[in-house]
């Protein structure tokens, strides 16, 4: 078996049953997988709309609050548990030889099986809403690529740096607070101004969040290119890669010693 | 005391396969050139980032400890190879290399054709989930695809003899039942090379059986097998060839007879000997001294090698640098790990001392009907003030011995014992 092969099956079987052993024999299972997001929706929408009001201005502001909601909780599920993985399956790692990315990678993909599944209540409240279906749906899969892909940079990355460094958990904890108030999922770009909005569009995040915003929900909404222009975008880009290869160099500093330090 | 039984019973059946097999080819199925490992321990853990940024030069002191040291050794292809040696010698070490677990820190590993290792049963397995899946789980890490478990699935649990069971929840087998659906999922990775860490010994009578004609099957088929042990029995009747190593080194390398012969000589002590007696360390305040420490036996004699079961005497020599009134005086009998086996001093014993004045001398005498086990001893006699608070001298590890027996059980101590087995007619319903 090649290595590559080894790896996605190891990644897939992994994630199948770390997803099997959440939902399964439990009846509730994908209810309770669903009440976070929307627990998380209803509390941010009664403040914004009826304490705050301000979220009344923007129309569909309920569906891109949930989209938004569903989408950040599979990063920061998917990077939350990846930060540990690698420690935390000393087990593995220390009595077969295994290629250890799989183990945060499988949490990648565990989280994005929830996300699948989440995507269905986003289209009940899509549905309510009032979103219309448009050709421009053709580019969700691609934008969830990209938000896979960003994704998985930050999961190898904090799962590697995690081996040598035990405070990692702890600043992405704080760090992961500022992509969710930095990554437009609970407000339109178009009401952030300058200066502001052209920080936020070098988060890579934000531009997957905008792209939805514009592409999916209301077309009226600034897509990525128009928020910010095509600087933003690149740099957005090359944080994404420039995260993915660190992961990539980090994992080469650790992978000698991996089995010893964990 | 009656898997041990069974194991030799086992073991034998495997031994009419011994030289058996030929390489097949010049070139060996594993090359190991020059490989060196160190582990690093951090004195202090867990290192964060903010202390690395904070004091960016600043250097972890780090505790060396070489588990390999320049090793070399080739196995030819269905050759059936024994790594030998003492606990923490390295051979698990070693074992992890050849399954690229560990990476060497220097030197080449290289091994032809998939690996089955026999390291650990069972890895990955959950308890919450069937058996069916943590098939799967365990069949994937042991390398095999999603499509070759499927084929294979009926086949291991046909072997484990776990058919009934296949749906049935991990948590609710018994540890015989896992041992056999691990034992049979690693026994289908089918490898080349096969790397074994003293696991011979799993399940019942009737299953390691099985386990047996399946090793031996792939024996006939040219596999090739290193085998990890303590055993100089499995050593002599399994291995074509065996591996001597003690502190990360190798000592030797040769037919298994030899090699047992050598781990013998080298744990009582006689060959060039490394270990405990060598550790040896002193402390006190020196106003007494122990002057050495032996074995009698029941003729007064002193003995460096003492039979199970007879009468011995430990023996130690003080003498009193001052005025010195009710010493304590104790011997400890330390095993080849370094954990006491055996402790006693006049405190314990209440025993009065008396009182003794600068260059007098006393010797401690104590018997017992030696039930230690088969292996190297070592002596540490100590004298201290009446209650034991101040350590006049103390000298680890200051002389050893051995104790020969019947058998070597690996154990402290071989106790007699009454033994029954008694066939379970309940049995075969999981716990």
């Amino acid at each position: 078996m090649s290595e590559a092969r080894r790896f996605a099956e190891l990644t897939l079987t992994l994630a199948v049953n770390e997803f099997k052993l959440r939902y399964y024999g439990n009846v509730l299972g994908y209810f309770w997988s669903l009440a976070k997001p929307l627990m998380t929706f209803a509390v941010i929408y009664v403040a914004f709309t009826e304490i705050l009001k301000v979220g009344t201005s923007t129309p569909h502001f309920a569906a891109m609050l949930i989209c938004g909601i569903v989408l950040f909780n599979f990063f920061a599920e998917a990077t939350g548990g990846s930060v540990t993985s690698l420690v935390a399956s000393g087990s593995l790692i220390r009595k077969i030889p295994v290629p250890a990315l799989a183990i945060p990678m499988s949490i990648v993909v565990q989280a994005f099986f929830t996300l699948c599944l989440n995507l269905v209540a986003i289209g009940i409240f899509f549905a309510i809403d009032g979103v219309e279906v448009t050709r421009d749906w053709l580019q969700a899969p691609l934008i969830l690529a990209g938000l896979l892909f960003v994704t998985t940079a930050f999961s190898s990355l904090l799962a590697n740096l995690y081996v040598p460094f035990r405070d990692t958990g702890q600043i992405w904890e704080v760090l992961s607070q500022v992509f969710f108030w930095g990554s437009a999922v609970l407000y339109s770009i178009q009401n952030i101004d300058e200066p502001l909005r052209g920080l936020i569009m070098f988060n890579p995040l934000a531009v997957v969040m905008v792209q939805m915003h514009h592409s999916i929900i209301d077309q009226s909404q600034p897509s990525a290119l128009g928020a910010a222009g095509g600087g933003h975008l690149l740099v957005a880009t090359l944080i994404v890669l420039v995260v993915f290869a660190s992961g990539a160099l980090m994992y080469r500093h650790v992978r000698p010693r991996l089995a010893e330090q964990i | 005391m009656a898997t041990r039984v069974t194991a030799e019973r086992s073991a034998s059946a495997l031994t009419e396969q011994r030289g058996g097999a030929k390489p097949k080819s010049g070139e060996p199925a594993i090359s190991v050139k020059g490989v060196t490992k160190t582990f690093r321990i951090p004195r202090h853990r867990p290192s964060t980032l903010k202390e690395r940024v904070m004091h960016p030069l600043t250097v972890i002191p780090k505790t060396e400890f070489a588990a390999a040291q320049d090793v070399s050794f080739d196995v030819a292809e269905g050759e059936f190879f024994g790594i030998v040696g003492r606990n923490g010698s390295g051979k698990s070490t070693l074992l992890k290399l050849l399954a690229g677990i560990y990476v060497p820190d220097s030197g080449t590993v290289s091994v032809r054709g998939r690996i089955s290792p026999f390291i650990e049963l069972g890895v990955g397995f959950n308890p919450e989930l069937t058996a069916r899946d943590n098939v799967i789980v365990n069949g994937t890490l042991l390398g095999l695809t999603r499509a070759e478990i499927a084929r294979r699935y009926p086949k291991i649990l046909e072997f484990a003899e776990l058919e009934e069971f296949e749906d049935l929840k991990l948590k609710n087998y018994s540890s015989g039942m896992l041992v056999r659906l691990a034992f049979s999922t690693a026994i289908q990775v089918d490898g080349e090379v096969l790397l074994f860490d003293e696991v011979l010994a799993v399940g019942d009578t009737g299953f390691q059986e099985k386990c047996f004609e399946e090793f031996r099957r792939m024996r006939r088929d040219g596999r090739t097998m290193v085998l990890v042990t303590h055993s100089m029995e499995a050593v002599r009747r399994f291995c074509d060839r065996a591996m001597l190593i003690e502190r990360g080194k190798v000592v030797r390398v040769g037919d298994p007879d030899s090699v047992a012969e050598h781990y013998r000589e080298m744990v009582s002590g006689k060959a060039e000997a490394v270990g405990a007696h060598h550790d040896s360390s002193r402390f006190g305040d020196n106003s007494a001294d122990a002057l050495g420490a032996w074995v009698e036996d029941s003729k007064g004699e002193r003995r460096d090698v003492v039979e199970q079961g007879e009468r011995i005497t430990f023996c130690a020599a003080f003498e009193f640098r001052e005025r010195f009134t009710e010493p304590a005086l104790g011997i400890q009998v330390k095993g080849e790990n370094g954990s006491d086996a055996f402790a006693m001093n006049t405190i314990w014993a209440e025993r009065e001392t008396g009182t003794f004045e600068a260059g007098e001398r006393v010797v401690l005498r104590v018997a017992i009907d030696n039930r230690l086990g088969v292996g190297a001893y070592t002596l540490t006699p100590g004298v201290a003030n009446r209650d034991g608070t101040r350590i006049a001298d103390l000298r680890l590890n200051l002389s050893g011995f051995r104790v020969d027996g019947k058998r070597w059980t690996g154990a402290a101590v071989d106790l007699p014992y009454e033994l029954s087995v008694e066939r379970d007619s309940g049995g075969g319903k999981p716990r």
